[in-house]
């Protein structure tokens, strides 16, 4: 089953022993309460969700267990999912200063592993929190960088906040698939016939949080590194081998303009990437106490 | 108080949202999810109705006692049935039909039944569900491949190509429903071989049997159970997906119950 997490009392940041994870929630700057775990021993880690995720659900869901021998792995419910609060208007920094709380809780200063839109909240977080954060691990940020698939549109946000306002949550979710995932046309029709149908349209207000977390990287335009030349904390790029090129190629290009990156491409993994083929690469980066910058170098070219 | 915790027979606590006011319909509802899924479909009768909308055992904030069985939830229903008055109209979703019909059968006091697309396969039009389905579950859930018994619900049970799910499972589209893999071993319990169960023959109150005529095997089940049951309607909301949309199928029930 999945765990009851305990959601502190208002104002507490109280620490429950809950078998081997522990459970507990941390205030954030705008008065929104985070719910967290942590499990292991080590430097901290924070894992970082992707969209329509959160504890416990989703790619990232077997991996504190995979990293606990060498971490303090935290995991947390973004806001708006899970059992964390939300607070409108919602801001991308919001979502930093979530972290940046998080971070706090366990001891002042953690690495961030993201996937997806997560890994660049992550990259975000680096950017804003360079105080804090030690190193960064993304995988498959999904930039579109080139014309090799339809661009979302810029007014991307407006439209998902416009849908869920006004209670057509389903068509938020069909839009959000469409544009900012590239499902096929086929896919986005057949997805009220799944079940997880409800469960995704339960978390419809989010969307417009991954999408604004993007920013303006999936309009088909190549990355510049302007927005992170700030960076100096070592990051690796990690991609699906079977992944389709687009995201390949974005991962190519992210590695080339951060300042200090290498990239790993993983044999056989697409998007949802297994556990058992992440947490091994993830150890051997967090572990590693050599700064990338000397070695910007792209291990295998797919 | 509300969400109500209440205690079934066997000392599981189911968890209550009650909502409205006008005689009780008892919602059963939750296949791959928890009472949030029937959610707007308990707000659009609201008005008319007290509508019950609760957590199944193993869902959501409900409890469960093992080992798991169909007569469990039917104790559910009895209490909160007994929680709304000592009788009510009932609506049942899906693989929840099987629920609602073994606690009409057994004399539960319910006053009307609907049902929406009970998922009984009594045709060759769709492969049939495997017979070790729910073993295969089980060993799935062992080694805790979740994404894995969710691929396999979708396939072998609901009768989705597998090209679909291979696709969608790379995609956000899939996490969510991730998160209650560990249901589908009860929910194959309940189904059993997914045939019309026997006691139907023996609900004597008056049914309405809903299908979208969207889904070829699911109409043929709905027919079926309507020609079986002894006082039954038969009502297709036409274009309607397995999902059926809140909007549609909430006037058919409050008219049913209303009537």
């Amino acid at each position: 089953m999945p765990n009851r997490h305990f959601r502190a009392l208002p104002g507490f940041a109280t620490i429950v022993a809950m078998t081997e994870s522990r459970a507990s929630s941390s205030r954030s700057r705008d008065g929104t309460d985070i719910a967290f775990s942590q499990i292991g021993d080590g430097p901290p880690l924070v894992l970082i969700d992707s969209a329509l995720c959160h504890r416990g659900v989703g790619p990232n869901r077997k991996l504190p267990d995979c990293l606990r021998d060498d971490f303090t792995v935290v995991t947390y419910d973004r806001r708006g999912r899970g059992e964390s609060g939300d607070t409108t208007p919602y801001a991308v920094e919001r979502e930093v200063e979530d972290i940046a709380g998080l971070i706090a809780a366990v001891g002042g200063s953690a690495s961030l592993y993201g996937i997806s839109s997560g890994g660049a909240l992550a990259l975000e977080a680096a950017r804003l929190l360079p105080d804090l954060v030690e190193r960064v691990a993304v995988y498959e940020i999904p930039f579109v960088v080139d014309a090799s698939r339809p661009a979302a549109a810029p007014d991307l946000v407006d439209r998902l906040e416009q849908l869920v306002a006004a209670g057509r949550r389903g068509e938020a979710v069909k839009l959000f698939m469409r544009e900012a995932v590239s499902l096929p046309s086929f896919l986005v029709r057949a997805m009220p016939f799944f079940p997880g149908w409800s469960a995704n349209k339960a978390l419809a207000h989010t969307l417009a949080y991954d999408v604004s977390i993007m920013g303006d990287g999936q309009q088909g335009r190549p990355l510049t590194g302007d927005r992170w030349s700030s960076l100096t904390v070592p990051v690796l790029v990690a991609n699906g081998a079977r992944s389709p090129d687009w995201v390949r190629a974005a991962a190519v290009q992210l590695a080339q303009v951060l300042p200090t990156a290498s990239r790993r491409s993983l044999p056989g993994q697409r998007h949802y990437v297994k556990p058992d083929a992440i947490a091994p690469v993830l150890t051997e980066f967090f572990s590693s106490t050599t700064n990338s910058t000397e070695h910007n170098h792209n291990e295998v070219t797919r | 108080m509300n969400p109500n915790q209440i205690t079934s027979k066997d000392g599981t606590t189911i968890e209550v949202e009650c909502s409205g006011t006008g005689d009780p319909v008892v919602i059963i509802g939750g296949i791959v999810g928890d009472r949030s899924q029937q959610a707007p479909v308990a707000e659009l009768l609201a008005p008319q109705f007290t509508v019950y909308n609760y957590d199944r055992r193993g869902h959501g904030s409900s409890g469960l006692t093992p080992p798991y069985s169909t007569d469990g939830e039917v104790e559910d229903v009895a209490a909160v049935i007994d929680l709304a008055g000592g009788s009510a109209c009932v609506f049942a979703t899906s693989g929840c039909s099987v629920i609602a019909l073994q606690a009409a059968a057994t004399g539960v006091p319910i006053t009307k039944l609907a049902l929406w697309e009970p998922p009984f396969i009594v045709d060759d039009t769709r492969p049939p569900v495997p017979s070790d389905y729910r073993q295969q579950l089980e060993a799935l859930l062992a080694e805790d491949r979740r994404g894995d018994m969710v691929a396999l619900f979708l396939t072998a049970a609901a009768g989705i190509p597998a090209p679909f799910v291979d696709q969608l499972r790379q995609s956000p589209f899939w996490a969510p429903q991730e998160a209650f893999a560990p249901t589908l071993i009860n929910d194959a319990t309940m189904m059993g071989d997914y045939s019309v169960p026997t006691s139907t023959v023996s609900v004597d109150v008056p049914t309405l049997v809903l299908d979208g005529g969207t889904t070829p095997w699911l109409t043929t089940a709905a027919d079926t159970v309507a020609s079986v049951l002894p006082d039954a309607q038969r009502r297709t909301l036409a274009g309607q997906q397995h999902n059926v949309e809140p909007e549609a199928i909430a006037p058919a029930l409050a008219a049913h119950f209303g009537g």
